[in-house]
């Protein structure tokens, strides 16, 4: 059953109102325009054992990525493609609001936002993902970890998901004259990523005593406390728009969703630059956290 | 959102669907407001042969106050698909899916519902899929703001939901399960109508924005009509109460 | 629908008793109304937000009774509540309200509460019934609950009880308390409608008057705007007299 979230922290009433002044007079807290993003940090290869891992800190949240490739067997109505299995899990390290267990209606909410937004505009070729057609095919986990929570945790995860796709290494298969099949040892082979996809994030806040709506790009977690609505919008490189969540306890004026839809694009097109912008200067060197 | 199987023929020649319908055309909608004893509220709603029974509970004491708020209602809510509403049989233990909708679903009812009236108080929405053919999600939130206003909760305005689909590159609106199976984007959309507010929108599947701008346009048209459907639900519920004294 | 009460103004935008939705608009501009939650305001229009049905009182007056609904607690109105828990200090009385009742030792006992001597267990059950006034309640606090200041509150240990919507109560006791007046001098019960939809019925002539009253009740909470609804109360009240031997047809 979903519940009106209760353990929210209180947010202080001179914040808010701090934060809303800012907003009347066209900036943010931080300094940022409305439709810029927090600084973004990226780094990848960081866990050995995985397939490709990335760590993607999008202002203060923290988010780190990590892909399995294993062998499994195709689902019944895709016998000729691989299987693509998302999964997120809020560390308990990550807020004092998230307490171990199963995971709670969110983390599956954000799991299914980012399975969305790569499945149906086919981001990755899963028909290229087979070992042997209609038995065995590669299984693509990716499990993203919240480490540390300061807003827009949606963003960050697509973010480092993408990144983690595009850096994962997975075993050359080969067949012999025989008709043998080999997976090497040796992982050499890219995910065959076809497109680039990322969420784009716009929080609504309302200023209840002007009645003033402002809409801003990649909310902090003291934004998305005082606002009433998120919007996510996820688009591939190619332009097209490849998913959509509305989440919060209020709504969206009709009139208001180009406005939303323009910033979620721009915004989405910032990350893309920078996703680009790493994998093209992607160096030898080993990072670490 | 499937891979279009070769041989599937989702419209006619004449550009019907495969259940006869235009593309900017409803199933039929039936629905029956306080249709149970017991609940504060009622409803059910059918979208063809989807099938929705939602009941609503409150504003009342849960007992456990942890989850009681201070300056609102707390809402509950949980969306739920009966084991025989789907083809296979369905678990009864809850999904991925339906920890999902069960969220969705509350925050489209959410900025609805009057919660700063009854402080320290639970309302509980629940949803039952009875069968399944498309659709339920925006059938469901059809049916529980009818229940909540059955329930004389306070509300801004009712909420009405519809999907629209992309299927074989042609927009239509309320997708059967067929359809969406077998079409390339789903986009249910949920709003309170008088206010032109949305208070569900998602997207499954790939639009260009020109095509989104379309589909949007194609659920407002099938929100309007089950607004007025719901209305006069309501007030049949009701009829006579306004004769005079 | 009708549309003969219709204000003069064309602020209000509904008829006298006309069905409003949750959404419907039922006034622009400057209009009074009252009670909130049922209406609120959006810019300069007042929107409608249960169902009920509306209420014209002069030119620019208006009032939302809803048709369905739980009760929800006000200073001065009279409950009828059941004990459901017992503290140290007081009760907690569910009054069919999302907000316990509470009621304090002292009112029960009529004196203030000894500590060390008195147990309240010993003075009230589980399952008691109290007819009492609502003191103060602010949503904040659980309404807190009197049985002094009027004649008729306390205990009751005798009679039998049934429940109504709430918002039906107002209907069941009529203008100026033209609807109880019918039923009670017809049927001869002593009756106490309380606001939170509990009636308590005692002291009826016979088993068949109680049931009547009861009947006739749930005719007003059925259709609770009938036209001429109060002719019919009396009509049907008498119909059931004869029909049961109380009276002869010929009267």
């Amino acid at each position: 059953m979903s519940m009106t979230p209760v353990e929210i922290p209180i947010i202080p009433k001179i914040r808010k109102n701090a934060i809303l002044t800012f907003l009347s007079r066209g900036t943010r807290v931080d300094e940022r325009s409305f439709d810029s993003p927090r600084e973004i940090n990226i780094k990848t290869d960081l866990i050995p054992n995985a397939n490709g891992s990335s760590y993607v800190e999008l202002g203060k949240t923290k988010v780190l990525a990590g892909i399995k490739v294993e062998p499994g067997t195709p689902f019944p109505d895709t016998p000729q493609e691989g299987n693509l299995i998302v999964s997120v899990e809020f560390l308990p390290h990550a807020s004092p609001v998230f307490e171990p267990g199963p995971p709670d209606e969110r983390a599956v909410e954000l799991a299914r936002i980012i399975d969305r937004s790569l499945r149906d505009v086919r981001a990755i070729d899963l028909s290229k993902m087979v070992i042997t057609p209609g038995r065995k095919v590669w299984n693509i986990f990716i499990d993203i970890y919240v480490v540390d929570y300061d807003g827009n945790m949606i963003d960050a995860s697509s973010i480092a998901t993408m990144l983690a796709l595009l850096t994962a290494k997975i075993p050359k298969v080969s067949t012999t004259e025989t008709g043998e099949i080999i997976i090497s040892e040796e992982k050499s082979e890219n995910i065959p990523v076809k497109k680039k996809v990322v969420t784009a994030t716009i929080a609504k806040i309302t200023d209840e005593n002007t009645g003033n709506k402002y809409y801003i790009a990649d909310p902090s977690l003291e934004e998305e406390m005082i606002a009433d609505t998120l919007v996510t919008i996820a688009f591939s490189e190619d332009g097209l728009i490849t998913g959509m969540q509305k989440s919060g306890l209020s709504s969206i004026h009709s009139d208001d969703i180009p406005k939303i839809l323009n910033m979620s694009r721009k915004l989405a097109e910032k990350y893309l630059a920078k996703i680009n912008e790493y994998i093209t200067l992607k160096t030898s060197t080993t990072p670490s956290i | 959102m499937g891979i279009l199987k070769p041989g599937i023929k989702l419209f006619t020649d004449e550009g019907l669907r495969i259940d006869g319908r235009r593309p900017d055309q409803l199933r039929p909608i039936k629905i029956e407001v306080g249709v149970l004893k017991n609940a504060d509220g009622s409803a059910y709603v059918e979208y063809g042969n989807t099938k929705i029974l939602a009941a609503v509970y409150g504003p009342r004491d849960p007992g456990a106050r942890h989850i009681l708020l201070p300056n609102r209602a707390t809402l509950r809510c949980r969306y739920h698909m009966a084991p025989f509403s789907t083809h296979e049989r369905k678990s009864p233990a809850p999904s991925r899916r339906e920890i999902e909708l069960s969220k969705v679903i509350r925050e489209a009812l959410e900025p609805a519902v009057i919660v700063e009236a009854f402080p320290r108080t639970v309302i509980d929405i629940f949803i039952e899929v009875l069968n399944a053919d498309g659709g339920t999600r925006t059938a469901g939130v059809t049916a529980a703001s009818l229940a909540l206003a059955d329930a004389g909760i306070p509300m801004r305005d009712l909420v009405a939901g519809v999907a629209v689909g992309k299927v074989q590159g042609i927009l239509v609106l309320d997708e059967n399960e067929q359809e969406d199976m077998y079409g390339e984007a789903d986009l249910p959309v949920a709003a309170m109508p008088t206010l032109r507010e949305i208070t569900l929108l998602q997207l499954n599947g790939v639009l260009t924005e020109e095509e989104f701008y379309k589909a949007l346009e194609l659920a407002w048209q099938g929100i309007n009509q089950i607004y007025k459907l719901q209305k006069e639900a309501l007030k049949k519920r009701y009829a006579g109460a306004e004769e005079e004294e | 629908m009708s549309v003969k009460n219709k204000s003069e103004t064309q602020s209000i935008k509904v008829s006298h008793r006309e069905i409003v939705l949750p959404g419907d608009l039922v006034a622009e501009g400057e209009v009074v109304f009252e009670r909130y939650p049922y209406l609120y305001k959006l810019r300069n229009k007042i929107m409608s937000s249960v169902l009920g049905v509306a209420e014209i009182r002069g030119e620019n007056n208006l009032k939302i009774s809803p048709l369905k609904g739980v009760y929800i607690p006000s200073e001065g109105d009279l409950v009828i509540g059941v004990v459901e828990e017992i503290n140290p200090t007081y009760v907690h009385l569910d009054i069919k309200a999302p907000y316990k009742g509470v009621l304090h030792a002292n009112e029960i006992l009529g004196r203030p509460l000894n500590p060390s001597k008195d147990v309240l267990s010993e003075y009230v059950s589980v399952g008691d019934v109290f007819i009492a006034k609502i003191e103060r309640f602010d949503l904040l606090r659980d309404p807190l609950l009197t049985l002094r200041g009027e004649k008729g509150l306390g205990k009751v240990t005798e009679g039998s009880l049934i429940e109504v919507i709430p918002t039906r109560i107002p209907r069941i006791i009529g203008r100026k308390n033209s609807m109880i007046e019918i039923l009670t001098k017809e049927t001869e019960c002593d009756v106490i409608v309380a606001n939170n939809g509990r009636i308590l019925i005692r002291r009826c002539p016979s088993r068949d008057h109680e049931e009547i009253f009861v009947r006739a009740v749930r005719m007003i909470e059925s259709q609770p705007y009938l036209k001429g609804l109060t002719a019919r109360v009396r009509e049907y009240i008498v119909v059931e007299k004869v029909k049961r031997g109380i009276i002869s047809g010929h009267t």
